[in-house]
């Protein structure tokens, strides 16, 4: 009992010393919440892109142009085989008449001044998989393009995926990102408590000399590192919270004007939560080692 | 209780501060370290309450050898001492209650005890009255009875003093050995460095320092 009522009495100390310095202590808090808010936002952007490649990827097609001689017979046998697959959700046939009658349209021609002498298209089947994982879709392809008939198998998610490996690649670079940001937060929080060691230098040598153990020593200047971290991450997690429901209440105008149907994902309550205790963690580890070095030297 | 053994002291640079000193303190005696300046006095109370280990020889403190102590053991043998100090050292920015009482949280002495033992300390030295005073509207020998309340709240065996009257005039100087005489009365080891050994009719050991020698141990 007289254990954690002891840790109490330090945590109301430290949080009177820093209620005594209201202003560092408030400078600290915004130091340490923009520090962590710069990583966190870049995170929820590459979330976001993520979310909406993820969904175009889902509403991606897959075309398959047939061979100009193809027989009937022929075409009849791969629309069997494209019913028969589970993992396409629907697929529908145009024929080349139809889609060079639909192209002349879209580009204003006819026959007479389109420049060409037949018609170059071939005939194609339409297809939408219901699958989303990409090396599933490249065996699906491979197995279609081995069909008796088929000339060339294509699909249009050839742009999502040069930008999930941008995705993949910004996402290796916010997590560098966030170490070094880390090891500069550790770097001012400890440097912040070395200042509040030597500020406090004559209490803890007279400390020592009467038998305070480095545990003693410690504690109040680690519940410091706390507080420091503990504010410094609800400042990052109130401010981001904040950005996400502005950037929500543009994205609604935007909606009005064009149509779109569009969210920003928010981040989910563990990640701001491992925000706020990853905030902590590192000013108690940046504290822990100040506090030993400050030590060593007495 | 105290042993020392052909104990040495060798500071950086070669300077010899402690030379082939070897004595023994009981429990209960009144002690007087005295000697000139530089002879090596204060090095003695820091070997003492191990504040700085022994370059060569064998300290023993209540049956441990001081000089092959671990470093994490270091802090529950100084609180078995009691230090006064020359200049007091006190915290400024707290009050005499607060001054005696965080000696009393370092030694982990119950919460429920603390404001007892504290008045009780200041009420030996004659402070009570001064409690919630901050040190610095005290005398120089108000500030020195404070630092003894201070070492003295945490019931310590030995008391040890580093010139505990080196900063204060005859009035004050008398007030304060005759704390320590009664506290020897107590039963406390009181061991004092100091320029001269005040007059008393109490029996006490004398250890003579000369340029980090022992030169001489008397009975009085």
């Amino acid at each position: 009992m007289n254990y954690f009522v002891s840790h109490y009495q330090i945590l109301l100390k430290a949080l009177q010393r820093s209620h005594a310095s209201m202003v560092s202590t408030l400078m600290m808090f915004l130091v340490i919440g923009v520090t962590l808010i710069l990583p966190s936002i870049s995170f929820l952007v590459v979330q976001n892109l993520k979310s909406i490649s993820q969904t175009i990827q889902h509403e991606s097609q897959i075309t398959i142009f047939l061979k100009k001689d193809i027989s009937v017979d022929a075409k009849n046998k791969i629309e069997k085989d494209l019913k028969s697959r589970i993992e396409i959700s629907n697929y529908h046939y145009v024929k080349k008449e139809e889609a060079w009658s639909k192209l002349q349209k879209s580009m204003g021609f006819n026959e007479s001044n389109n420049g060409l002498s037949e018609n170059p298209l071939p005939d194609a089947f339409f297809i939408s998989p219901n699958i989303v994982n990409s090396n599933q879709i490249e065996i699906l392809k491979s197995s279609l393009d081995r069909l008796e008939g088929v000339d060339q198998v294509v699909d249009d998610t050839g742009w999502v995926k040069k930008l999930n490996s941008m995705l993949h690649l910004a996402n290796k670079a916010i997590f560098l990102a966030s170490i070094l940001l880390a090891f500069m937060l550790t770097v001012v929080i400890g440097n912040t408590i070395r200042l509040q060691m030597t500020s406090h230098f004559k209490e803890i040598e007279l400390s020592k000399l009467i038998g305070a153990t480095n545990q003693f020593i410690r504690r109040p200047f680690l519940y410091s590192g706390f507080i420091y971290g503990l504010g410094g991450g609800l400042t990052a997690a109130l401010s981001l919270k904040l950005i996400v429901i502005c950037l929500n209440q543009t994205v609604v105008e935007v909606e009005a004007i064009y149509g779109a149907q569009f969210t920003i994902v928010d981040l989910t309550p563990q990640q701001y939560l491992s925000i706020v205790g990853s905030s902590i963690l590192i000013a108690i580890l940046a504290s822990f080692i100040s506090i030993n070095q400050s030590i060593k030297k007495l | 209780m105290i042993k020392f053994d052909q104990v040495y002291k060798r500071y950086p640079g070669n300077l010899e501060a402690l030379q082939n000193i070897t004595f023994e303190i009981n429990a209960g005696e009144l002690i007087f370290v005295t000697g000139p300046s530089g002879a090596g006095k204060s090095t003695l109370l820091k070997l003492i309450t191990a504040i700085e280990p022994p370059t060569h020889g064998t300290i023993i403190f209540e049956n441990q050898n001081l000089s092959q102590i671990k470093s994490a053991a270091i802090p529950y043998i100084r609180r078995k001492f009691g230090l006064v100090f020359q200049d007091h050292k006190l915290l400024y920015d707290r009050n005499c209650y607060e001054n005696i009482a965080l000696a009393l949280e370092i030694n982990e002495v119950s919460i429920n005890d603390v404001r007892g033992r504290v008045r009780a300390a200041l009420d030996k030295v004659g402070l009570l009255n001064r409690e919630k005073s901050m040190p610095i509207s005290l005398s120089g020998g108000e500030q020195q009875r404070l630092a003894i309340a201070r070492a003295i709240a945490c019931r310590p065996s030995i008391l040890l003093a580093d010139e505990p009257t080196g900063n204060l005039d005859k009035k004050y100087a008398d007030e304060i050995m005759n704390l320590f005489y009664s506290f020897q009365e107590l039963g406390v080891t009181v061991i004092i460095a100091t320029h001269e050994i005040p007059t008393t009719s109490k029996k006490y050991k004398q250890l003579y320092l000369q340029e980090g020698n022992l030169i001489k141990i008397t009975d009085h």
